[in-house]
């Protein structure tokens, strides 16, 4: 492919293409699949102290970059973020000879109680300040660079002062942190809360991208729900190409959770992840 | 000053959690969103629980998804995933109905290695005994487990009145 790896590297190395979230249930199709040249693990998953799984194992040995993915840091929480929860994470990038770590711009607990899910932060000036204080306390006790994910959400809070873009950014700035682009939360968020996508990728730091989040989701009670248990719709790849076409970004990954299809179909959705990434290139060539 | 800060996200971001579960409104958020938030979240840990717990998830079938997104729009996710929760669940269950066997043993087994405590699954350390009656026909099953070393269930029966019972293993 032409597109991924010709930016900016900023850590996943050279041309990493196209990857999947590696789960067990996906474990036997990955390990047969060559031409994934990265994947994401749940970094909660992994025991710090190892023995890694022998699928991930086999991977690593195989060159593949296994980037641990962060669920439960809550860096968006009231509360300062556990360090015992930072170690667990820096000890997996460790294991795994990570380039770099990612973690989501969200809270998962308040108050002891545990959300379920990554719930959004109220998009304040205080608050901003309070998760760019947690952020850079996992930045220091992290070994390696960390990417921070926006994640889709159907609720929004009255106080907000900023857009996501602006919170986004501006958390961006304050910290030095890499960007994990989700291009299929991206597209909820814009469906939902009824805003231009592309006007948001045109205010980010592209050149700030680690990598890209892909996923498909479902509309249910006239909302789309980024739930990652269905093919990525034409909508996400669509999205996919426009950031294609302004950026190359480091590498593009596929989450799958749930309803895992055949091995035929999901590499026929990641041949159609790599079409859309080449027809954004190529869009881009084309501009002088 | 940074205390303070932090107090009032704490308190608004609980809101919002008390909200996701069963509890009053947060002020000023759409509380038709809020349900379908928490509707989602209860759908996304049903099919955690049923990949978790198969035999659970076979004895209850379609009713697995409407009984324990009923039960999960009220209760908050433990800490210990999809195996804490799916524990929780039975225990509210298997007061209301009896488990198929299966279910039952995996129950069992679950819990040979692991206790809920405090919402959180802690591993248990010392060695435990536990034994449950299955069929017809009657039948104990005993799970040992020893950590590290593992578990072993053997299968006693069936079991009549008078006679003694011929021992039957079942490896796993």
């Amino acid at each position: 492919m032409t597109g991924p790896g010709s930016g900016p590297s900023v850590g996943l190395g050279p041309s990493p293409g196209v990857g999947i979230g590696w789960r067990a249930e996906l474990a036997r199709f990955i390990a047969g699949t060559d031409d994934l040249r990265f994947v994401e693990v749940i970094a909660e998953g992994l025991t710090a102290g190892g023995p890694l799984p022998r699928p991930l194992a086999q991977l690593k040995a195989r060159g593949v970059r296994v980037i641990p993915h962060g669920v439960r840091l809550s860096l968006g929480g009231a509360d300062k973020p556990d360090r015992r929860r930072i170690a667990h994470l820096a000890r997996v990038a460790e294991l795994l000879d990570a380039p770099l770590v990612s973690e989501h711009v969200a809270f998962v607990r308040a108050g002891g109680t545990e959300a379920g899910h990554l719930m959004p932060v109220p998009r304040t000036r205080e608050a901003l300040q309070i998760v760019a204080e947690n952020v850079r306390q996992a930045q220091q006790q992290l070994p390696v660079p960390l990417a921070l994910e926006q994640i889709a959400a159907l609720v929004d809070w009255p106080e907000a002062e900023m857009d996501e873009a602006a919170f986004l950014c501006e958390l961006l700035d304050r910290t030095g942190a890499l960007l994990l682009l989700d291009v299929a939360n991206l597209y909820a968020n814009a469906r939902n809360h009824r805003y231009d996508p592309l006007s948001f990728l045109d205010r980010l730091p592209l050149d700030r991208i680690a990598y890209v989040h892909v996923a498909g989701g479902l509309e249910r009670d006239g909302v789309y729900h980024d739930t990652h248990t269905r093919a990525v719709p034409p909508g996400v790849l669509q999205l996919l190409e426009e950031l294609c076409a302004r950026t190359s970004p480091p590498g593009v990954l596929l989450e799958r959770d749930d309803d895992f299809p055949p091995d035929s179909e999901l590499a026929a959705e990641l041949d159609r992840i790599r079409a859309a990434v080449n027809r954004g290139a190529r869009g881009r060539a084309a501009v002088p | 000053m940074t205390a303070e800060r932090r107090a009032r996200l704490a308190a608004r971001q609980a809101e919002l959690i008390t909200a996701l579960y069963g509890g009053p409104p947060a002020e000023g958020l759409d509380a038709r969103l809020v349900t379908l938030t928490s509707d989602s979240l209860a759908r996304k840990r049903a099919r955690a629980v049923a990949r978790a717990w198969p035999a659970l998830a076979r004895a209850l079938g379609a009713d697995l998804a409407d009984q324990f997104t009923a039960f999960a729009r009220v209760t908050p996710p433990p800490e210990g995933g999809a195996l804490a929760d799916g524990l929780a669940f039975s225990r509210v269950i298997a007061h209301q109905r009896r488990l198929p066997d299966d279910a039952r043993i995996e129950g069992m087994l679950a819990t040979s290695r692991v206790m809920l405590r405090h919402n959180r699954l802690v591993p248990r350390r010392g060695p435990r005994l536990a034994a449950v009656t299955t069929g017809p026909p009657r039948r104990l099953v005993i799970i040992a487990s020893l950590p590290p070393v593992g578990t072993r269930i053997v299968t006693l029966g069936p079991l009549t009145r008078a006679r003694s019972s011929q021992p039957g293993r079942r490896p796993r």
